[in-house]
C-alpha cells in the first residue's frame, strides 16, 4: 500500500532523512519511532507530497508521490504534528470545509462530517468554536478532518502528544480500530505507544533506518540478557549468595521494595540461558519458601536505548581510530 | 477553490476586522461624497452665472472616484495580510497543501474571496451615488465604467497584497511590504519627472490608469495594465507556495 525506495530529503547540506527503504502492507499500523530530529516528521511530509524528495521514490497505493501527487493526495488523511486548525470555525464546519476541500461529494458531505463527529466522539463539541476546545478535542478533530473522506491511508504525527491518560487511551483505541480499514502510518517517541498500536515499528534515528520488525522481535533480538524476578522467605544475605552461585546466573540484585513477605531478588543471565528450574529447586532444597517466580521481558524503552547507544559506541569508536 | 472560497470568507466576516473595514470605508467614502457635493454646488454656482452649467461627470465624479481609489490602498492591504501569513504561522497552511487541491485553487479562492469583500464595499457606496443622482443628471454607464477601473484596481491591490502574504509568516510585515508597494506604484508617475520610465514602459503609475477609467475612458491598455498586474503577482504567488518544493 505504502512503499519508499532510498528515500531522502536534504535541506542544504544537511541530510535530514538519509535513503530510508520500508513498504507498509495494507491494513497495518506500522510506528515511526525515534528521538526528536529523527527525521519522522519530514519522512511523513514526503509521503503527504507537501515536499518532494531529494533523492528515492515513494508509492501510495501505487501512485507515486511527486509524480501523481494529487491521486496520492486523493488516498491519504494526514494529522500534522501541533494539529494545525483554524480557531475561528466551529468543530463542524471545520469539518465540512475539510469534506468540500477534499472534493466529498455535496451529497455525501452531511453524513460524513456526522461520521467524523461520532467515531472521533466529537458530539458536545460539534458546535463550539476550535480556539476554545482543549487540547484532547483539538486532537480530536485534526482526526476527524483527516478520515473526512475515508481514505485508505492515514500518516498521523504524533497523535498523542500532550494528551492524558485517559485521552491517550481513546485515541489509541480509536486508531486501532481505524487501523482495521485503513493503512496506517503514525510517529511517536513514546515508546509503549507503539507496542500497544503498531503492528510494526521503524525505528529513525539521525534520518536512517535502525531496525524494522514486530515490537516482539525487536524486544527479542535486542535483548542481551535475560532477567528473572523472584520472592523468597528466608534469610537474605544467605539467599542472595546462593542464588549467585548458580552456574551462569551473571548478578543478583536485592530490590529495594522487599517487604515483609519476603526480599525480591532480580537474577540476570546470559539470553538464552534457562535457569529457572535450577533456581526454583535450590530455594526448595535450602527449605526457604519460593513465593514468586518470573522472567521479565525487557521494555522497548531499553531496546530503544540499545539500538541508540549502539550508534553512539560504534560513532565513538570511529573517532578514536 | 470553492471551499477555500467559502472559508475565508467566512473567515472574513466572523472576525470582526471586515466589518470594521466595511464600515470605516464607507463612512469615510460618505464624508468625501458629502463634501463634493456642497463644493460642486458652489462650482455650479458660478458656472451659472458664466453662462455654461457646471458637469457632474466631469467635475465632481472622477476625482471621487480616483479618491475611493487611493482610500482602497489603506483598506486592502489590512483585507490580504492574513490571507496567508497567518496560516503559515498557524501551520494550517501545511495541512491545506496537503489536500488534494492544487496551488491555483488554494489561490484563486482566496483571492476571490478578497475581491468579494471589496465588491460589497464598493456596491454599497453606489447609495451615495444613487442620492447624488437625485440632484444632479448622472451618466450611469460612465460611472460603470468608472466601478469597473476601482474593481481593477482592487484586483491589482489584491494580488499584490497576497503575494507580500505568502512571503512570510508575519501579518504585519506582509501589511507594511503591501504597503509599501502600492505606494510606489501610486506615486510612481510624480516620482517619475523626467518621464524616462514613462518612455520606456508607458505609465506605470496606477493613478493614471485609473483616471482613464474614471472618466469613462474604456481603454485596452488600462484593462490590460490592471489584469497584467494582477495576474503577474497571483502567479507569483503560486510560486512562493510551490517554492517549499524545490527549496532545501
Ligand atoms: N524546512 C526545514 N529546513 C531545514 N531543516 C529542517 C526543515 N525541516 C526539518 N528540518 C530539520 O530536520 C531534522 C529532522 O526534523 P523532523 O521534524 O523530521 O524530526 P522529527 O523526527 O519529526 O522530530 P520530533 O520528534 O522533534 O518531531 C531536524 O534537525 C530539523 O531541524
Ligand atoms: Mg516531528
Amino acid at each position: 500500500m505504502i512503499s519508499a525506495d532510498r528515500l531522502t530529503k536534504r535541506f542544504g547540506d544537511h541530510t535530514v532523512v538519509d535513503s530510508v527503504t520500508f513498504e507498509v502492507e495494507k491494513g497495518e499500523i506500522l510506528g515511526f519511532l525515534g528521538p526528536n530530529a529523527a527525521g519522522k516528521t519530514t519522512t511523513m511530509k514526503m509521503l503527504t507530497c507537501y515536499f518532494p524528495p531529494s533523492e528515492g521514490t515513494a508509492r501510495i497505493a501505487g501512485f507515486d508521490v511527486v509524480a501523481e501527487s494529487l491521486q496520492v493526495r486523493r488516498m491519504i488523511g494526514f494529522l500534522p504534528e501541533n494539529v494545525p486548525l483554524y480557531p475561528e470555525m466551529t468543530v463542524r464546519e471545520y469539518l465540512e470545509f475539510a469534506a468540500a476541500a477534499k472534493s466529498v461529494p455535496h451529497a455525501d458531505r452531511r453524513q460524513a462530517v456526522t461520521q467524523a463527529l461520532d467515531r472521533c466522539n466529537l458530539g458536545e463539541v460539534e458546535s463550539q468554536l476550535i480556539g476554545t476546545i482543549s487540547r484532547g478535542f483539538r486532537q480530536r478533530v485534526g482526526l476527524g478532518q483527516a478520515i473526512i473522506n475515508n481514505p485508505p491511508v492515514l500518516i498521523l504525527d504524533e497523535p498523542t502528544v500532550g494528551l492524558d491518560p485517559a485521552q491517550i487511551r481513546d485515541i489509541r483505541e480509536l486508531i486501532k480500530e481505524l487501523g482495521r480499514t485503513s493503512t496506517v502510518i503514525l510517529s511517536t517517541h513514546i515508546l509503549p505507544e507503539v507496542s500497544l498500536t503498531c503492528n510494526r515499528v521503524v525505528i529513525l534515528h539521525k534520518g536512517r533506518i535502525r531496525e524494522v520488525d514486530t515490537p516482539e522481535n525487536l524486544t527479542a533480538k535486542l535483548q542481551t540478557v535475560n532477567t528473572v524476578r523472584l520472592q523468597v522467605r528466608g534469610p537474605q544475605e544467605e539467599v542472595q549468595s546462593a542464588l549467585g552461585q548458580v552456574q551462569g546466573v551473571q548478578s543478583v540484585t536485592r530490590l529495594e521494595e522487599s517487604g515483609s513477605e519476603g526480599a525480591l531478588f532480580r537474577v540476570q543471565v546470559p539470553r538464552n540461558l534457562e535457569v529457572r528450574g535450577e533456581l526454583s529447586r535450590l530455594i526448595v532444597q535450602k527449605g526457604w519458601d519460593l513465593l514468586e517466580l518470573h522472567p521479565e521481558g525487557i521494555s522497548l524503552e531499553e531496546v530503544f536505548l540499545n539500538v541508540v547507544q549502539r550508534e553512539v559506541e560504534t560513532n565513538q569508536g570511529g573517532e578514536a581510530a | 477553490m470553492i471551499a477555500v472560497f467559502n472559508r475565508e470568507l467566512k473567515a472574513y466576516f466572523s472576525s470582526i476586522l471586515a466589518w470594521v473595514l466595511v464600515a470605516v470605508y464607507l463612512l469615510i467614502v460618505g464624508f468625501i461624497v458629502a463634501f463634493s457635493i456642497e463644493d460642486f454646488a458652489d462650482i455650479s454656482m458660478a458656472a451659472m452665472q458664466g453662462g455654461r452649467p457646471a458637469s457632474a461627470m466631469e467635475q465632481l465624479v472622477p476625482p471621487l472616484l480616483t479618491t475611493m481609489g487611493f482610500l482602497l490602498l489603506f483598506f486592502l492591504p489590512l483585507l490580504t495580510m492574513r490571507l496567508f501569513a497567518e496560516e503559515r504561522r498557524s501551520g494550517t497552511l501545511d495541512l491545506l497543501l496537503t489536500y488534494p487541491l492544487t496551488e491555483a485553487q488554494i489561490l484563486a479562492g482566496k483571492f476571490m474571496a478578497a475581491l468579494t469583500v471589496v465588491g460589497m464595499m464598493l456596491a454599497f457606496t453606489l447609495s451615495g451615488f444613487v442620492m447624488l443622482g437625485r440632484l444632479t443628471p448622472l451618466d450611469w454607464p460612465v460611472l460603470g465604467i468608472g466601478y469597473l477601473g476601482l474593481l481593477l484596481l482592487s484586483a491589482a491591490f489584491l494580488a499584490f497584497g497576497m503575494w507580500a502574504s505568502s512571503l512570510t509568516s508575519s501579518q504585519l510585515v506582509a501589511a507594511v511590504v503591501t504597503y509599501g508597494g502600492l505606494l510606489m506604484l501610486w506615486i510612481l508617475s510624480g516620482v517619475d519627472r523626467s518621464g524616462a520610465l514613462k518612455e520606456r514602459f508607458g505609465d506605470l503609475s496606477a493613478l493614471a490608469h485609473l483616471t482613464n477609467l474614471t472618466k469613462g475612458v474604456l481603454d485596452t491598455q488600462d484593462l490590460v495594465y490592471f489584469l497584467a498586474l494582477a495576474t503577474l503577482f497571483l502567479f507569483l504567488t503560486a510560486r512562493v507556495l510551490e517554492s517549499r518544493k524545490w527549496r532545501g
